[in-house]
């Protein structure tokens, strides 16, 4: 980590701890093959047998405050840790219910909706997917139309989710939606569903690559406890507005991304028929990689929340999707005639889709990212509106 | 942890800004760069009693003894100036690599001047080919050819590497004005000095010879690459805000330009290269600092080439956003990418700086 130097005696000492921790802990049957390195989303199976491996310090939820049941790191701490993880190829753990719902949760939920729901996802008990866009609504978030109609102390919810990424491993989902008519902001509600409610189904969409990865998920009749809301009736703008800010900001994916690229180097050192102009390519990604990790540190884990100018975490999304995509260009760079259908690498663990390369379908997958999470357009609009704040 | 700069960094920082509200504009600058005289010294005894010189030298040599972080965030704090004074390399090829040099009465006389504002300095370096070339041992002859020297014009004393018989070479102070030193200065495109040097038969002593280590002079030119990428990083600053208000203040087919969604999302295009190139400076600080100028040199090198690359994409932007006006003279965002250029090729070039950091970091083809 390029600013290890810099750090103080108690952070140095966690880090040396994490990285005992990594070496015992962090073995073969644990690790993301290279394969893997096809998909952002980790099999389950992985991300369950290494969420039992980092329970008993409550790692699996460090930056959650100990009364929530996390480790309570700070900023530095938590950046280390994933850090760390990222670098070493631990399964990258869903963000769903850990980054999205659970800080919601903290901060929108009654006491009893944070005492019934908190401990489950600490213990592993539920997985979350989330229901924000919809087949008419992308990137306006706002002009989503799953109806949810008040009847009594129910809600009867109608209409579509659609890119619900893990909605067929979930057992909840948490949905943006409309208590009222009208096109405002007050209209819409946070509102949590039961997957196994009846009326609700979910449709596999196969990526390109073939990988199932994301859903549609279709409403019905589906009646739901009106003491699922979340922030109350009309406050759904509010939470959601507060879980994507959580979306952007909240990742560390410099360790990720470093360990994919220096895979990528040692694919390459191993063949003899690799173009000079990977090199000279290769040389410049690092330091764009090496700038990327520094901004992911310094404006996102360094900088006290009160100095940040709100911006910072799209200068992150922006950050971490299109180095990734450089990543995978640069790896475009070694493709062979035998990437298009290659039999090995295999697909990787949980994954069904098209056999090919796992760079190659890694390259395409990962298209998605500078899609999902709000696109990199929008990020740019929100850039925006705070450097015209800032400068005229 | 924390990269809030010391009080000290932060008071000179204060003062860099303050001298470049209060004393630099484009009018002035450029008057300076038209004109013959070159009054580029001018404002060195300010510089001297802000104690910007004392920033890399040693206590003991009546210097600040600061970090290299310290002079990063002077010159970018002074980058909008893009000032005709050659702070950067003065600070970096001159005080500092003379300050690496253990004390003789020579040695102490001229830095004392330079750190006083009296005297400028200038670095030729042994190159190879056009390198000077020693014709005995002990008291020595110096002659040679070295063209396009940084700040040589201007330049009291000659720092002046020469190649010694064995290959290895050795370091002479040698005044400016000696018999049988000639200089032709010029000025640069971005409006800093520099002169081609020739030396025939100049007679120096042992009295004259710098005692450095095999690494100093390396380690100066890290320095230099650190405060040249830190200039850009300030002049990029200096170009998002520019750029900004001038589409909020622009209007055609009836709108501000700052309407148009194109020209939002190139702005921020912009402002995310002057992030990176920022973030990448923030590592070469540290590491400068910590681990110090030698061991950061794949650092210093990676901060350089980054500063050139973002500060290209930056300056040719706000050329292109500003329209016809970015092509004059009469704005400043011309002399801008000329100084960003400039930057990218005087402490050697960006891209060889890449290959360098390339090749500390291991990124390059196993086979020969």
């Amino acid at each position: 980590m390029l600013f290890e130097a810099a750090l103080d005696a108690a952070d140095r000492a966690f880090l040396a701890e994490v990285r005992a921790f990594l070496d015992g802990a962090l073995d073969a049957s644990i690790v993301e093959p290279e394969d893997a390195l096809r998909s952002q989303v980790c099999d389950h199976p992985r991300q369950e047998a290494w969420i039992e491996r980092l329970r008993p310090r409550r790692w699996h939820v460090g930056f959650w405050p100990v009364e929530h049941g996390g480790a309570g790191l700070g900023q530095v701490q938590n950046y280390l840790l994933l850090y760390e993880q990222g670098r070493r190829g631990a399964p990258l753990l869903s963000p769903l219910s850990i980054t999205y719902v659970g800080p919601v949760v903290m901060a929108f939920g009654t006491p009893a909706q944070q005492q019934a729901l908190l401990p489950a996802i600490v213990d592993g008990r539920d997985h979350w997917c989330q229901g924000f866009s919809e087949p008419g609504s992308g990137s306006d978030l706002g002009s989503v139309s799953t109806f949810a109609e008040r009847r009594g102390d129910r809600y009867v919810v109608n209409g579509s989710k659609i890119w619900t990424t893990d909605a067929h491993h979930a057992n909840k989902i948490f949905c943006l939606l409309r208590t009222r008519r009208e096109q405002s902001k007050d209209a819409l509600s946070f509102l949590l569903i039961d997957m196994d409610t009846p009326g609700v189904t979910v449709r596999p969409i196969r990526l390109m690559t073939g990988d199932h990865e994301f859903n549609q998920v279709f409403f019905d009749d589906v009646e739901v406890p009106a003491e699922n809301l979340l922030g109350g009736e009309g406050g759904g703008w509010a939470v959601a507005k507060y879980l994507l800010e959580m979306e952007r900001g909240a990742f560390v994916f410099g360790g990720r991304l470093r360990r994919r690229f220096e895979l990528l180097l040692a694919g390459a050192r191993a063949r003899d028929d690799v173009p000079r102009a990977f090199w000279h390519e290769a040389a410049r990604v690092d330091v764009e990689l090496m700038a990327y990790e520094a901004t992911e540190f310094r404006l996102g884990h360094l900088r006290a929340r009160e100095a940040q100018t709100a911006a910072e975490p799209n200068v992150i999304k922006i950050g971490w999707t299109e180095t990734m995509q450089r990543i995978d260009e640069l790896a475009l760079m070694l493709a062979r005639v035998d990437w298009l259908y290659a039999p090995e690498p295999t697909l990787g663990p949980g994954k069904d889709g098209l056999p090919m390369s796992s760079w190659l379908a890694g390259y395409f997958n990962n298209r998605a990212a500078t899609i999902y999470g709000g696109s990199n357009e929008i990020q740019r609009e929100l850039i925006f509106r705070s450097l015209r704040r800032e400068l005229t | 942890m924390s990269l809030t700069p010391s009080p000290e960094c932060a008071a000179l920082v204060d003062s860099a800004e303050r001298m470049v509200r209060e004393r630099y504009d484009y009018a002035s600058l450029r008057a300076v760069l038209a004109s013959a005289d070159d009054d580029s010294r001018a404002r060195w005894h300010d510089f001297a009693e802000l104690g910007w010189l004392a920033v890399p030298l040693a206590e003991a040599d009546g210097g600040l003894g600061l970090a290299p972080s310290v002079a990063s965030a002077l010159i970018a704090a002074l980058g909008p100036a893009a000032m005709s004074e050659p702070l950067p390399s003065q600070l970096a090829l001159s005080g500092y690599l003379l300050g690496r040099a253990r004390p003789t009465p020579r040695r102490d006389a001229v830095l004392a001047r330079w750190l006083a504002g009296d005297s400028l300095l200038a670095l030729l370096e042994p190159l190879p080919a056009t390198g000077m070339v020693m014709t005995t041992h002990g008291d020595a002859v110096l002659d040679g050819h070295a063209g396009a020297v940084l700040d040589a014009g201007l330049a009291d004393v000659l720092i002046v590497g020469a190649r010694q018989e064995d290959g290895v070479p050795a370091y002479y102070l040698v005044d400016a004005d000696a018999e049988g030193v000639a200089r032709h200065a010029r000025r640069g495109a971005d409006g800093r000095d520099f002169a081609d040097v020739a030396l025939r038969g100049v007679r120096v002593g042992a009295s004259e010879r710098l005692d450095l280590t095999a690494a100093a002079p390396g380690e100066a030119q890290g320095y230099f690459a650190l405060l040249l990428a830190s200039e850009s990083l300030g002049i990029m600053h200096a170009l998002v805000r520019l750029t900004a208000e001038h589409l909020a203040q622009r209007e055609q087919f009836g709108r501000k330009l700052i309407d148009f969604q194109e020209l939002q999302h190139r702005l921020v295009d912009m402002q995310l290269e002057a992030v990176r190139a920022e973030s990448m400076l923030e590592v070469a600080r540290l590491h400068c600092d910590q681990g110090g100028l030698g061991t950061a040199a794949a650092m210093t090198s990676a901060a350089l080439y980054q500063a050139a690359r973002s500060g290209r994409r930056v300056a040719e932007e706000a050329v292109q956003l500003h329209g016809a006006i970015g092509m004059t003279d009469e704005l400043v965002v011309g002399h801008y990418l000329k100084r960003i250029i400039s930057n990218a090729i005087i402490g050697g070039h960006a891209e060889t700086h890449l290959e360098r950091a390339a090749s500390a970091r291991g990124i390059s083809s196993p086979s020969p």
